[in-house]
Parts: C-alpha cells; sequence; structure tokens
C-alpha cells in the first residue's frame, strides 16, 4: 500500500492526537491498548463468572445441608448446570442448536466408567472388552480426565465436519449424531455392556466435585464468550455473510466454539457418571437433551447468566413436578410413574418462551454486565444516545460524524470532546463539494496501477446474464461510482469483488494480487471492505463489538492499517452508543455504524451499497463530505453504487454506468451525464427522440 | 377512486414515505414517478396492505383501507401488478392465471375474464401449459399483467412494468396500458421510465425522496425543463438540451 | 434372487410409509419455512384415538377413520396454537417451538393416559399372506402400497388440479405473491397442516397395523425418520422427499437383512450416520443442485 505514510500523516495532521504518526509505531501501540482492553473485559467477565459462582454456590451448599435427596438435587442441579453452560458455549455463541451435546456427556461418562470401574466387575460384564480394557483399573480423577480429554479429541474430528454447516442443516446433523452415539453405546456390547446399566463405577462426585466444575464451565464459557475469537462466532451467529467479508473465518471459529462446549459437556458426563455409580445409553438421550435444552431455553441461550438461571428455575420447576408426579426419588435411574409431567412441563415451557420471549428471561445479558453498568457509569442509561439519535431522526437522521457530536451534546451530558470527533467535524467543510472541482484533479493524480481491478467479469444466474463483461478499475484515494437503472447487475458486481459470488469469467486483482477464487473472509483481510444495501450489522451485539470483530481481524491481518475499535468509535462519535446492541438503533445510525464496521478493516478498498439510501438531499449532501473523509483518513479507494444521481454525481470522480449488465458508459460526472444512453437508461426516451445510440456505440466495447 | 392522505411507510427504524397524498380518479392513468428509492414501490406496498402504514389513509370508493390485509384488499378490487412481476415460475400459465381469480365468487366471470385476457394476449394462448419460468420477458410481463386483471380489478395497479424489457417490448407494454384504459379500467402505474409514460398519463405525480414534490398533466410535466434536473443531478449537461 | 425380491418389496413397503410422513413435512415446510420436530406425534396422535375407538368396542376401519380424522384435527390444533404466533420468527424459533410441542405431546399421553404401551389391535387378514414362488406377499404390506399410491395421487390430483393446491404450490415460490392474488394466506397454512395431519394419520393406521400397539414415544423415530427422508431429498421439495422416503425405507431394509448378525444392532445408527454424511457434503440435499445464496 503506497498510501500508507499519507495517511498516517493525514492522521497525525488532522490532530488525532491518538495516533503516532509512523505506521509501524501506530500499530504496535494500538496493539498494546488493545491488549490491555482486552485484558480489563476479560477481567471484568472473571469477575462475572466469580459473581455467578458464589450465587450458585450458595444456593448448592444451602440446599445440600439439608441433607438426604436434597443433597442429591443439589448435586443434580450442578451436573445439570455443567451441561446447559458447555451446550451454551457452543449453540448459545454460534446460534446453532446442537442436539448432540448430552452424547458428548454419555461418550464422556462411559469412558471414565469403562477405566475406572473395578476390574472385577468389567470380568462379568465387559469381559471381551476390546484393548484389553477389561483389565485396566485407573483411579477415578484420572479416569474422568482422560474420558475429557478423549472425548473431546473425539469431538473436534466430528466438529470438523459439523462446523462446515449452518443453521437447519447443522442441527439435523447433530440430531442424526445423537441417534448414532446412542446406537453405538447401545449396541457396542462387548465396550459398553449394551442397554442395559453399566454399573461399578466408583462413585466420587459430592457437591466439590459439582462446584469445581461449575467454576470451571462458568470461567471457561464467560471468557470464551468475552474473548476475541467468542466474538467472531457470535457475529457468524448474528450474520454470516457480513460476517466473512468482514474477515471472520466462519467455519474455524464456529469449530473452536463446538470442541470447548463438548469439553465442558464432556466434563458433566464424567460427573453425572461418578454420581449416579451405574449408568445406562438411555440416560444420556432424549430424557436428558429435553432437560437441558428447556433449561437453556428459559434462561436465554445467548447468555452464561441465563444458562445459570435457566437451570436453577426449571431445576425448582422440575422439583415441584416430580413432587406433584408423587413418584419414587430414585434419582436419574428409575422414571417415576408420571415422570412425564415433568416434560409436559418442559414441553410448555419451551412454547411459551418462544412465543413470548424467544431470547429466554435474560437474553444475552450477563451479572458482570449488570454489575459493571451500575457501579462504573453511575446512572448513565445506555438508551440514552438511542433517544438523543431517535429525537434528531425527525430533523436530520443521521450519517455523519457532526450529527454525533450534536446527539452528544443533546443528552446535556459532560461527554469530554474527543480530538478525534473534533477533527472529523471540522474537516467537512474543508473538502470542496462541486463535482467539478474535486473529480478533475483527483481522477489526474491518482496512480497509474489501480489498486482494484476488475476485468470482464461475467456473472450468470441461471441463464440470465447479470454481469456481462464488466471491467472497472479503483485507484487508491479515488471515488468511483457505480450507477444504472434497477436490476443492472450493480450488487452483483459487488459481490463478485467482495467473493460473494464467484463469477463464470473474469480477473480481479487487488494491488496486482489476484482475488479470483478467493472467500469473502479472504478478500477481506486483504482490506476489502463493504457495507450491504438491506443493513446487515451483527444486531445482537453493541456497536463496540460490531466494530472489534473488524479491528480485531485486521489487527491480526494488516497490523499497518488497523485501529481500535475506540479510535473508530470516537472518529464516528460513537462514543455514546457503544454499548447498545446495533439492532436498536434507529436506521440511519445503523447505516452508519456498518460504514464504521467496514472502515474498522482498515480497507484499502471500500465498497458502499447504497449508502444514501432513505436520506433526504441535506443528509445525502453531509454524506458526501463524510466520505471524503474517510477517504481522506484511510487513504483507500471507495467504489460505491447508489440511484441517487445527485448524490453520486456530487461525490464521484469517476463514474461506471452499468444497465442489464454491461458498462455502457464510463467517466467524469460530466461526461456521464452528457451520454443520451445514460440518460435513455434512467428516463426513458421522448417519444420520435431516438437515443443516439449508433454513434455512443464504440464506447461499449473498450469499456 | 383512489385517495391516499399523508401515507407514512416505516421499514424498521427507517421512514420510507413522509406523508405521500394522491387521487386517482375514476377512467385515469395516473403515474407515480421518480427515481430509485423515491419511496414508490412503498407507495404502492402501503396502499396494497403488503406493509402496515405508520399513518395516513386510503380510501379506495370512499372506505378506508389503510391497514386491511393484502387479501381482503385484492378482493375488494385493486390489482396489483408487482415490481419484476413475480410470476409463478415452476406453475404453468395457465395456473398462474387461475389463481389471478382464485378468489373471486362469481365463477363464470373468472371464466369469461380468462377468455378475455387470452384475447388481450394471444401469446398466453399458445403457451398455457407452459411452465411460467419459461416464458422470455415480455411474455411474462404480460402473462403478469393479466394474472392481476384476473381478479376483475376496477383499479389496476402496475409498479414498473418496462423493467427489464428492450424498447420495444416496452412500447408494447405501454400500449396495452393505454388500451386496457380505453375498455374503462382505472390505472395508476408507478415507473421510473418517466417520459413514455406521461406521454399518455393524464396525471402524474413525481415523487421524490419520501415525498411528493410535483403533479400536474402528463402534458404539462414533460415540458418542465427541471424534470430531468430531478433524476439526474441538477447541472446535468443532457437536461439542457 | 427370491431373497432379493422379498427385500424390495420390504423396502417398498416400509418406504411407502416414511414417504407418505415425509410428504406431509415437506408441505408445510415449503411454505412457511418450519421443521416440525412434532410431526412424529401426530402418529401417536393417531393411535391414541384409535386406542380409544378400540376400547369402546368399534370395528377396526372405523377407529382406523376416527384416527385419521383425529390426526387432522391435531394438525390443525398445533398450527393454531403453537405455530401461528411464531409464524414470523427465525427457523430456529420455529424449529424449537415444534420441538416444544413435540416433547409435550408424548408427555402428555405419557402422563394422563399411561407410560406402558397399549394394543391396539389390527384385524387378522392384514397379516394373512400368499406365497408366490418364494415370495410371500402380505396383506399389510398390499395395503400399505395400495393406500401410498393412492394418497400420492390424490396429493397429485389436489396439487395439480384445485386451486387452493395450485395455491400451495405457489406458496411454496413466493408467499406474498400469493396473497396479492387475493388467496387467503390462513387458508394456505391451514390446507397445508391438514394434509400434513391426513397423510401422517394414513401413515400412522398402516404402521399401528403392523405394530398393534401404541407408545407415549413411538412418534418421534417416526417423525426423526421423515426428516431425514426430507434432508436426503432436499427440505421442502416434495418429490424429494417422496425419494428420500423410499431410499430410507431401501437403505434401512438392506441394512437389516444383509449386515452382518453382531452388526444388526447398529442399522439405526448406519442409517443416521450415512445421513450425517450426506448432509455434510451436501448440506442441500442429494437431489437438490448446489443453487448459490442471494444476498
Amino acid at each position: 500500500m503506497s498510501g500508507l505514510p499519507e495517511q498516517g500523516e493525514t492522521l497525525a495532521g488532522r490532530g488525532a492526537g491518538l495516533v503516532p504518526a509512523a505506521g509501524a509505531a501506530r500499530a504496535s501501540a494500538c496493539a498494546a491498548e488493545e491488549r490491555r482492553v482486552q485484558r480489563r473485559e476479560l477481567l471484568v467477565a472473571f469477575g462475572g463468572s466469580v459473581g455467578l459462582f458464589v450465587i450458585v454456590a450458595a444456593i448448592a451448599l444451602g440446599y445440600a445441608t439439608l441433607g438426604g435427596s436434597q443433597r442429591n438435587t443439589a448435586i443434580v442441579l450442578l451436573m445439570n448446570m455443567v451441561l446447559v453452560i458447555g451446550l451454551q458455549i457452543f449453540s448459545g455463541n454460534s446460534g446453532v442448536l446442537s442436539l448432540a451435546h448430552v452424547s458428548f456427556a454419555g461418550i464422556a461418562a462411559y469412558i471414565s466408567a469403562i477405566l475406572s470401574a473395578p476390574t472385577l466387575v468389567k470380568g462379568t460384564t465387559i469381559p471381551d472388552a476390546p484393548f484389553g480394557l477389561a483389565g485396566v483399573e485407573l483411579p477415578a480423577p484420572l479416569a474422568m480426565i482422560v474420558a475429557v480429554v478423549v472425548t473431546t479429541l473425539i469431538a473436534a474430528v466430528i466438529g470438523l465436519a459439523i462446523a462446515r454447516l449452518s443453521g437447519i442443516s447443522a442441527t439435523i446433523v447433530t440430531l442424526a449424531l445423537m441417534l448414532v452415539v446412542f446406537a453405538v453405546l447401545t449396541n457396542w456390547k462387548s465396550l459398553t455392556g449394551g442397554a442395559e446399566a453399566f454399573y461399578g463405577i466408583p462413585v466420587t462426585t459430592n457437591v466439590w466435585w459439582g462446584l469445581g466444575a461449575v467454576f470451571v464451565a462458568l470461567v471457561v464459557a464467560r471468557l470464551f464468550k468475552a474473548s476475541r475469537l467468542g466474538l467472531r462466532v457470535q457475529s457468524t451467529r448474528e450474520d454470516e455473510v457480513a460476517a466473512s467479508s468482514s474477515g471472520v473465518q466462519v467455519v474455524r471459529s464456529r469449530f473452536w466454539s463446538w470442541v470447548l462446549s463438548s469439553a465442558v459437556c464432556a466434563m458433566g458426563g464424567v460427573l453425572i457418571a461418578h454420581f449416579l455409580g451405574a449408568i445406562s445409553p438411555s440416560g444420556f438421550y432424549f430424557t436428558l437433551l429435553f432437560l437441558t435444552l428447556a433449561m437453556l431455553v428459559l434462561g436465554g441461550e445467548y447468555g452464561v447468566t441465563g444458562a445459570v438461571v435457566g437451570t436453577v428455575l426449571m431445576t425448582i420447576v422440575s422439583e415441584a413436578t416430580r413432587y406433584l408426579g408423587d413418584g419414587p426419588v430414585v434419582f436419574g435411574v428409575d422414571i417415576p410413574p408420571l415422570a412425564g409431567l415433568s416434560q409436559l412441563v418442559q414441553g410448555a415451557i419451551i412454547i411459551v418462551v418462544m412465543i413470548w420471549r424467544p431470547s429466554g428471561l435474560l437474553g444475552d445479558r450477563e451479572l458482570d454486565g449488570l454489575l459493571s453498568r451500575r457501579l462504573l457509569r453511575g446512572t448513565r442509561s445506555a438508551g440514552g444516545r438511542v433517544a438523543a439519535a431517535s429525537m434528531e431522526t425527525a430533523a436530520a437522521d443521521a450519517i455523519v460524524t457532526g450529527e454525533a457530536a450534536a446527539g452528544a451534546t443533546a443528552t446535556g451530558e459532560a461527554v469530554p470532546e474527543t480530538p478525534a470527533a473534533t477533527a472529523t467535524a471540522e474537516a467537512v467543510p474543508e473538502t470542496p463539494a462541486g463535482p467539478g472541482a474535486a473529480a478533475a484533479p483527483a481522477a489526474d493524480a491518482a496512480p497509474a496501477a489501480a489498486a482494484l481491478s476488475v476485468r470482464g467479469a461475467s456473472m450468470q444466474f441461471a441463464g440470465l446474464a447479470a454481469l456481462d463483461d464488466a471491467s472497472l478499475e479503483v485507484h487508491s484515494g479515488q471515488v468511483v461510482g457505480l450507477i444504472g437503472p434497477n436490476g443492472a447487475g450493480k450488487t452483483t458486481l459487488l459481490n463478485v469483488i467482495s467473493g460473494l459470488y464467484a463469477p463464470t469469467a473474469g480477473e480481479m486483482t487487488l494491488n496486482g494480487v489476484s482475488l479470483n477464487g478467493l472467500r469473502p473472509y479472504q478478500i477481506a483481510r486483504l482490506g476489502i471492505a463493504r457495507t450491504f444495501q438491506t443493513t446487515r450489522l451483527f444486531r445482537e451485539l453493541t456497536v463496540r463489538q460490531n466494530l472489534e470483530v473488524a479491528a480485531s481481524v485486521a489487527r491480526g491481518h494488516r497490523p499497518q492499517a488497523a485501529r481500535s475499535a475506540a479510535e473508530i468509535l470516537s472518529q464516528f462519535g460513537f462514543e455514546e452508543i457503544a454499548d447498545t446492541k446495533a439492532g436498536v438503533l434507529p436506521y440511519g445510525v445503523q447505516r452508519e455504524v456498518e460504514v464504521a464496521r467496514a472502515v474498522a478493516l482498515g480497507p484499502g478498498i471500500l465498497l458502499l451499497d447504497e449508502p444514501a439510501a432513505g436520506l433526504n438531499d441535506a443528509e445525502s449532501m453531509e454524506l458526501v463530505s463524510a466520505v471524503r473523509g474517510i477517504r481522506d483518513r484511510e487513504g483507500c479507494g471507495v467504489l460505491l453504487i447508489d440511484h441517487d444521481l445527485h448524490f453520486v454525481m456530487a461525490l464521484c470522480e469517476y463514474i461506471y454506468v452499468l444497465d442489464a449488465g454491461r458498462i455502457i458508459c464510463r467517466g467524469v460526472p460530466e461526461e456521464v451525464q452528457r451520454d443520451p444512453l445514460v440518460v435513455a437508461a434512467y428516463l426513458g426516451t421522448r417519444g420520435g427522440e431516438a437515443p443516439a445510440t449508433a454513434p455512443t456505440m464504440p464506447a461499449l466495447g473498450e469499456a | 377512486m383512489l385517495e391516499v392522505d399523508g401515507l407514512v411507510v416505516r421499514y424498521g427504524g427507517i421512514e420510507a414515505l413522509h406523508g405521500v397524498s394522491l387521487r386517482v380518479d375514476a377512467g385515469e392513468i395516473v403515474g407515480l414517478l421518480g427515481p430509485n428509492g423515491a419511496g414508490k414501490s412503498s407507495t404502492l406496498a402501503g396502499i396494497m396492505g403488503l406493509v402496515k402504514p405508520a399513518a395516513g389513509h386510503v380510501r379506495f370508493e370512499g372506505a378506508d383501507i389503510a391497514g386491511h390485509s393484502t387479501e381482503s384488499i385484492v378482493r375488494g378490487g385493486l390489482s396489483l401488478v408487482p415490481e419484476r412481476r413475480r410470476l409463478f415460475g415452476h406453475l404453468s400459465v395457465s395456473d398462474n392465471l387461475l389463481l389471478g381469480g382464485a378468489a373471486r365468487k362469481d365463477k363464470a366471470a373468472a371464466k369469461r375474464d380468462r377468455e378475455r385476457v387470452m384475447d388481450l394476449f394471444p401469446v398466453l394462448r399458445e403457451r398455457l401449459d407452459q411452465a411460467a419460468g419459461l416464458l422470455s420477458g415480455g411474455e411474462a410481463q404480460q402473462l403478469a399483467i393479466a394474472r392481476a386483471l384476473m381478479s376483475g380489478p376496477r383499479l389496476l395497479l402496475l409498479d414498473e412494468p418496462s423493467l427489464g424489457l428492450a424498447p420495444l417490448l416496452v412500447d408494447k407494454v405501454f400500449d396495452l396500458v393505454r388500451t386496457l384504459r380505453d375498455e374503462g379500467l382505472t390505472i395508476f402505474i408507478v415507473e421510473q421510465n418517466a417520459y413514455q409514460v406521461l406521454e399518455f398519463a393524464d396525471r402524474a405525480y413525481i415523487l421524490r425522496n419520501g415525498a411528493v414534490v410535483d403533479q400536474g398533466s402528463g402534458a404539462e410535466l414533460l415540458e418542465r425543463e427541471d424534470l430531468c434536473a430531478q433524476y439526474m443531478g441538477s447541472s446535468a449537461p443532457a437536461c439542457k438540451t | 434372487m427370491t431373497d432379493f425380491l422379498q427385500q424390495v418389496l420390504n423396502g417398498i413397503s416400509l418406504g411407502s410409509t416414511y414417504a407418505l410422513l415425509a410428504l406431509g413435512l415437506a408441505i408445510v415446510f415449503s411454505i412457511i419455512g418450519l421443521v416440525n420436530f412434532a410431526h412424529g406425534e401426530l402418529i401417536t396422535a393417531c393411535g391414541y384415538v384409535m386406542f380409544a375407538g378400540y376400547s369402546v368396542g368399534l370395528p377396526w376401519f372405523v377407529y382406523a377413520g376416527i384416527g385419521i380424522v383425529g390426526t387432522v384435527i391435531t394438525a390443525l390444533l398445533m398450527e393454531r396454537l403453537a405455530f401461528r404466533p411464531v409464524r414470523n420468527a427465525s427457523p430456529l424459533t420455529m424449529m424449537l417451538t415444534s420441538l416444544g410441542v413435540s416433547i409435550m405431546i408424548a408427555a402428555a399421553f405419557e402422563t394422563f393416559v399411561s407410560p406402558r404401551v397399549k394394543a391396539v389391535p389390527a384385524p387378522d387378514w392384514i397379516s394373512s399372506a400368499v406365497h408366490i414362488g418364494g415370495l410371500r406377499i402380505q396383506a399389510e404390506h398390499i395395503l400399505t402400497i395400495g393406500v401410498t399410491a393412492v394418497a400420492v395421487l390424490l396429493l397429485l390430483l389436489l396439487l395439480k388440479k384445485t386451486t387452493i393446491g395450485v395455491a400451495m404450490r405457489a406458496a411454496a415460490e413466493d408467499f406474498n405473491a400469493v396473497r396479492l392474488m387475493g388467496i387467503k394466506a390462513n387458508a394456505v397454512i391451514v390446507t397445508a397442516f391438514a394434509i400434513s395431519g391426513f397423510l401422517a394419520g394414513l401413515a400412522a393406521v398402516l404402521i399401528l397395523a403392523r405394530r398393534s400397539a401404541v407408545n407415549p414415544h413411538m412418534g418421534i423415530f417416526l417423525g426423526i425418520n421423515a426428516f431425514v427422508a426430507n434432508v436426503i431429498g432436499g427440505l421442502g421439495n416434495l418429490w424429494g422427499a417422496l425419494a428420500g422416503g423410499f431410499v430410507l425405507g431401501f437403505v434401512e431394509v438392506a441394512l437389516r437383512a444383509w449386515l452382518p448378525v453382531n452388526l444388526s444392532g447398529f442399522t439405526t445408527g448406519f442409517v443416521f450416520l450415512f445421513v450425517a454424511i450426506a448432509l455434510v457434503i451436501r448440506p442441500g440435499g442429494l437431489f437438490s443442485p448446489k443453487v448459490a445464496e442471494r444476498v
């Protein structure tokens, strides 16, 4: 990137004091700052899990001291909690419902059982066990550790396949997996003893073991959720396309959450084995699956706190129904006569929660979040900026930085004005607004080699040519417009460039590096960032997290262009909404956040799909300055699509016109506006005035 | 016949229409023109109940239909030819027509209309058993209009009927629209393709950024110097000619 | 050779019931995108209605008929009470809701009837058989294949020749465009559930003719098989579901017949393993072309 030194200078020159001029120094300062931020976040998350643990421990110990069956109930509560938290790590973060997690608990339980049961017992139950297992007798703790490790490895192998799937397909595979595991446990008689109970397992699990496991599970789950990897997984849950276009490797991040969650479930499984002393395959089947699912769904699968709360509440409900059902009190082994009652309630709870509150009682709220908001920020409401922004929507709905500063003032709070925000606001009037003035010099000054070059891109959809031999170039520091009537193929071209579609023909390069055949996340990591026509934010994540997803990718892959999420937040004036969920923001602000997320990727090329859609004239003109501001700061090339020709003509230095998949015209705004073909494509032709098709036709060939 | 009064349409947080008012009288062809993203389709969606209006009234023959279900609005005598046609591509031409008239009580009238639209669009008669997805662009547009006519509407709404059609076919579609009007149908046509519509529309409204910015008779608007600039950017040299 | 033909016959017969179940699931999915985990519970419901009919002394063909009607009503109640409120929610929410329905129905029979198996005897003629060469053809085979053939034919007629059927096919393509025709959305959805209930009822009668007993949890596996058949054929694709049902039937029969005895317990395991692998390789189903997602 030849533009980098200037980029650094520009930033320094604009008074963004946070940023040193030299790129390398900046990168390392940025990385150090980020490490500090992340350490703090993880510390807060850790504090939250400790807090949760204290509450759980108080409940469990309080109940256990009642003795007898109550103690067992407390232990069962803790074991179920481990399973639910484990399930949360995968399903909650990735949004993919897994039905196979009880199976991992089952596999681990059996491994630990087989390894630790006395050889004397195994001599009668599984004398022909393979690998000479009948003669092995490990101490229970060692067996448990081996079981968790082996189960995790098995889960990892399976995860290689499952992480590739999303949504319903993934769920169906996990269902199939659960049935396969059950079939194996039931039928591999020489190893498991078959459908009958496998007995003789040393009973070691007590309340303390349970608490220890819950502690580990809580910390792992909560830290994972707060980690960068966890954040990436959550971004894939919110929007897979946007995540991969922000540089997230969807499959890999999903894979790790799968492995981690299986490990925690395996831990729950071994506890169950060493609690019951005798296990059967049906103990890790639909009954346990439904129970843990109901627990997770009730509390809210997006959060660890939700998993804990759901487990506690469901346990209370189960106890109550068990009491009503008046069955024998043999835990987990025998089904009492009215066991149906507790499942009836589980089913009802799932339905009611889905209808009234699909994200559960707590949603993704965490204890530490609730606490830190109260303690650290005083009474400030997180929604303050939203209210302010909504208020303004009536007057001027949004996009630019100046507005955000106004928003901060409007809330009437003492928010220190950051240098960056001021700088942006000042930057606005500096840029010449006249289309002609900006166009010519910038086009001339552009370096000879284009940053982004598309040659002869063609794309077929079911035999229909959406793109037909389209070529264009975008230089660093240049704002290029792509216009054309509805259905001309503009968005298709953007999707081809960002790797969402594989073109049927054509060559694409970024600074000479071929983009052909690259996946969207690879293209994003090379520095092509984009926004979408219909905003695709990570709706359930905060604005800060939205930016952080992209910023963390930039740190890993383009350290010289990376900046911290905090810096982008202040650049766009988002400090006030930093901890607000993106999905609840007014539409105009959402569009702004999406642009900011793209900028957080430290792009060399920025693709904007209809950034002015839904804006009025005044807002569109503000957007003109905003886009130029970004271009100046980042030194990036911008390729944008818009229908609003006023906006495009005012902003862009060079314009390509696409019609029916072909570039029919290109040039500076005046040339394009003068072209009768373009006028005809947009307005149609007046009767008797045939467009001057013939003379301009040659332009097609060279495009 | 149709009165839209202060129609506001929101999608999530965004207000796509900020109070659009317009009127279509019986027997007229009225155009709703404007660049893309102006809110033309949102206006139609608000009228047809595809999106619940956030504010405003839609009166059809005196009755307020704002907030009614799409199904009941269609049964009440409005019919929309949607943007990009939205034919049932896997279904035969004949089945597409069947569904167009499915909601009618009067089966005899539906049968008569079936003959009538096939007289109007002879090509459809030849293709009755063909899958609608295999029709050419022009044929598909004819089927879309025919399908909308099958519900026996008194007001026909067309959303960008020229989209994706070659100029010759566009002429043909617009000829058809005139024929339909001559047969007594009232027509409300949404187009980006302004010039041609203005040549035959009785009246037209110009929409920009979710609000009506101009209105007048077709001939009036056609002579307006600033019309082109509304579309192409205020300083567009092509508009000066 | 005779053995092979015998297994083919068994495969067609078993595949037929799976196909009926899979079709019902596919019709609903194609229209509202709901993966109905509770589809199998329709069979359980049919079984208990038949059990009630049998208990009061009705003849088989009467309680079989009442069972089918009861299944249709159950399907309609599911739609009205559980699925209509989440109709516009995310696929995950809909799927979890149906899981809740599935759990509830099974548990309701367990709680309010009995967790134990209840007899629903089939008439004797159903297990009678004729021998042609070495081939043993049971009345139950003929009934199953015949009923399935007639049901599929009727479904075909409904989908091709009636307005509501055509509207259902159209709704699978573009639901809102169907509403633009003035056709009521609820009418289409309710019909889809009624059909799925009817087909499940038929399947249930045939299955119960083989098993002669009902228990609260019999539906879940059959439902899962319907599910798997759909996955094989590509979710929401009716003819794919039909084919998927038969493929599943054949695979199951083949594994049961030719798997070494010491592995026979793994039949279902192998079937699901096959499905899991198939899905990982072709997430869109075996018979559907790979389509790029429109963004």
